[in-house]
């Protein structure tokens, strides 16, 4: 039961990975960058709450530090 | 030959038809020899021929009715080299029907002997025009089998190029809508910038469902082994009581 599920979670994942890889190549052909992505300003406010300061520091609000 | 052994023979030879042809052909050569009698059976076999020579015709005839162009050359071949087998074998016959008339003579009358043996040597002579005409046919299948060969192989090499034509201008147009399709996507930045954030999640989504499931196994391992230690323990000390 652990293999199968174990099999088919590494799959997803491998899958996953792949089309992400295939994404950003394929960005990559189009002309984009992370400093294109970060002069984007509609991208901007989404990329700042996803920064890893900005993650550590809801995390350290989470649990009251 | 008389009739029984000409029939026999022709059956034996009847090998490229079904039994139902088979049968078809014998009741109309049987029907052939009723019509003309015991008197002209010498005569038609003579100009019939050897039954191999008959079952060949016969063939011939079908095929030239049905598919005349699909005949190859080694039937051809086959052909050829049958007629020459039956017109060795004509002889041997044509010997065999002069032994039998000499037979026949030495039981009835000396002046049937003469009949028979001018009728074999007609046999003979009919069955070599037959054979040469064969052989003429075949060579004529030969010749128009080889232009035939030349045609299909020149018509062959026409359509390969022609559809390598084809392929060679269908690529160029994909690679040319390829790279028209990259410059007018190069000029909207928010695809550009929409699929690296598409590919970057993707593979932290990837990434981070093998450590959630390593996580959630290791957990799951580590308190099934716990719950098995206190089971033990437990029935351990139930033992020691």
């Amino acid at each position: 039961m652990m293999k199968k599920v174990w099999k088919i979670v590494l799959l997803v994942s491998v899958i996953l990975c792949v089309t992400g890889i295939i994404c950003a190549a394929v960005s990559y052909l189009l002309g984009g960058s992370l400093d294109n992505l970060y002069l984007n300003k509609t991208a901007l406010p989404i990329l700042e709450m996803l920064s890893p300061e900005n993650i550590l520091t809801s995390i350290a609000a989470f649990f009251g530090a | 030959m008389n009739r029984q052994q000409f029939l026999a023979e022709l059956k034996q030879y009847l090998t490229f038809f079904s039994p139902e042809e088979k049968a078809k052909i014998i009741s109309s050569y049987n029907e052939k020899f009723d019509s003309v009698g015991s008197a002209g059976e010498a005569t038609l076999i003579a100009e019939l021929g050897t039954p191999m020579m008959t079952a060949i015709d016969l063939k011939r005839r079908t095929e030239a009715g049905e598919k005349i162009a699909f005949v190859s050359e080694n039937d051809l071949k086959e052909t050829e080299t049958l007629s020459e087998y039956s017109v060795e074998t004509e002889t041997e016959e044509s010997l065999n029907a002069i032994s039998e008339a000499s037979a026949e003579t030495s039981e009835s009358s000396a002046s049937e002997t003469s009949d028979a043996v001018p009728e074999a040597h007609e046999s003979d002579t009919s069955q070599e025009e037959k054979s040469s005409h064969h052989h003429e046919k075949a060579k004529t299948y030969r010749k128009t089998n080889v232009f035939a060969l030349i045609g299909a192989s020149l018509l062959s090499l026409v359509i390969a190029a022609v559809s390598l034509a084809v392929a060679a201008v269908g690529v160029i147009l994909l690679i040319a809508m390829s790279y028209l399709l990259l410059i007018g996507l190069k000029n909207l930045v928010y695809i550009a910038d929409a699929l690296l954030l598409f590919g970057g999640g993707l593979v932290c989504a990837g990434l981070g469902l093998i450590i959630i499931w390593f996580a959630v196994s290791t957990a799951i391992s580590l308190i099934s082994k716990l719950y098995r230690n206190a089971l033990r323990a437990t029935s351990d000390k139930e033992c020691d009581a």
